[in-house]
């Protein structure tokens, strides 16, 4: 498809009003041609306004309430204590069978499996505690953060480690102060870890480690504290310590 | 700092900590846009309103949705909500829509109520600024627009719910738009606002 051809399409593309046929040949120009790319960028821009178009209407007030109250109950909920739900019922039938002297045996094998299920468990809550507190606190210094008037923000590409993982690098001047907030991190095996690198032209210089919690992970970087010889390239963030490679990066404009 | 002095961007930010006020914030923001967007669409009142519920508790609940370097929030907003209408509309049929599109374009009175000056304080400039290009626009241009817009209509099912020719609908979307582009332009001092 030739430049001019496409142009006839691309406003009727911007609507969603060509035939499949028709989408499908110009999508393939526009991924080799730049300034049709960018006309139908700005068409899509005039698109979106014609939703101003619409005569002003205004919903119930009784719809606010109903939006707040169903967010607010969607919010993050802390994890039941599974553990003692799921014990103490078993633990109560399998008491009644403990009339007969047999049954004594297998209860007290029964208690001791529970007793070790339930520690098993403990360590898992302790280690989400944690992890929560971790990124709880994290979360405090990145909303200062984030009303920095001069924050800068990058995207983080993610990398091979976890290619669903996504992330924003933040980054005060002012403050010497940078921050990532990372989403979709896959859950750590015991002794793993996050690590936050500083990449500059002279080396990476490690920053910290974090943990994540429910995919969840924070980390802000005090650059007062690193001893950089030079100004950062890139921020990145790898799975510790079997370096399966780099799970987000931040690659800094200079 | 006041939540209200925040750009839409940090508001965005703030919903990966489930700041309900920050939510709350761009709630009372963007309500109307998107509530006026989905009736237009929908024609329906309690639609417009599920419609507006659903969509800002998604934002709520994924704001990794909105990607800032992708373009401003307001029009991601937009996109979201004519999209999510739109795919409504064609979820309770196609042939209901096509019947109920010619009369009520026809019946329409043109977009933008400038004469009413309730109407005129409470829409932003933008609102205004978009309302008196399409206004500019020759009706016939606008009406294929806004069928394609607001109804999701092809341009080959608009040409035949409109009894007029393939080609004829093609170049009214194409001039129509062209038009209503360089008026926005023109108004934004040389570009699009982003």
């Amino acid at each position: 498809m030739e430049c001019s051809e496409a142009r006839e399409l691309i406003d009727a593309y911007a609507l969603g009003a060509l035939d499949k046929g028709e989408a499908k040949a110009l999508l393939k120009h526009l991924e080799s041609c730049l300034s049709c790319w960018q006309e139908l960028k700005e068409a899509e821009e005039a698109r979106n306004l014609l939703a101003l178009g619409a005569p002003a209407a205004f919903p119930g007030p009784a719809l606010k309430t109903r939006v707040l109250q169903e967010a607010a109950s969607a919010k993050v909920k802390p994890k039941p204590f599974s553990a003692l739900g799921k014990a103490l019922p078993r633990a109560t039938a399998v008491a009644g069978l403990a009339v007969s002297l047999a049954a004594v045996f297998s209860l007290a094998f029964f208690f001791k499996s529970e007793v070790d299920d339930l520690n098993a468990e403990n360590d898992v809550l302790q280690q989400e505690v944690t992890s929560a507190s971790a990124v709880l606190q994290e979360q405090q210094q990145m909303l200062t953060l984030l009303a920095e008037p001069d924050l800068q923000r990058t995207v983080m590409t993610s990398g091979t480690a976890q290619p669903e993982a996504t992330g924003m690098y933040f980054y005060s001047k002012s403050r010497e102060w940078g921050a990532i907030s990372c989403n979709k991190l896959d859950r750590l095996s015991p002794g793993q870890t996050y690590r936050v690198w500083v990449v500059t032209p002279t080396g990476w210089v490690s920053a910290g480690d974090f943990r994540s919690w429910r995919g969840i992970g924070q980390y802000t970087i005090d650059f007062r504290k690193l001893d950089l010889r030079a100004a950062p390239t890139a921020i990145i963030v790898t799975l510790e310590p079997d370096s399966r490679g780099e799970v987000l990066v931040a690659r800094l404009s200079q | 700092m006041s939540y209200l002095e925040l750009r839409d961007e940090e508001l965005m930010e703030r919903l990966f900590y489930k700041d309900l006020k920050a939510f709350e914030t761009i709630y009372d923001r963007y309500c109307n846009m998107v509530y006026s967007t989905a009736l237009r669409i929908v024609n329906d009142n309690g639609l417009a309103e599920d419609l507006t519920q659903e969509i800002f508790l998604r934002i709520w609940r994924q704001p990794e949705l909105y990607v800032a370097e992708r373009g401003r929030f307001m029009s991601w907003l937009i996109s979201v909500s004519r999209n999510r209408a739109v795919d409504e509309i064609r979820k309770r049929g196609r042939r209901q829509r096509l019947e109920f599109t010619v009369a009520d374009e026809q019946n329409r009175a043109p977009a933008g109520d400038a004469d009413d000056p309730l109407r005129m304080a409470q829409l932003s400039d933008e609102r205004v600024r978009v309302q008196r290009a399409l206004k500019g626009l020759p009706a016939e241009q606008r009406q294929a627009l806004e069928l394609a817009y607001f109804h999701g209509l092809t341009q080959r099912e608009i040409a035949a719910v409109l009894g007029q020719p393939l080609g004829t609908v093609k170049t009214r979307i194409r001039l129509g738009m062209q038009k209503l582009r360089m008026q926005l332009k023109e108004q934004a001092g040389g570009q699009l606002s982003r």
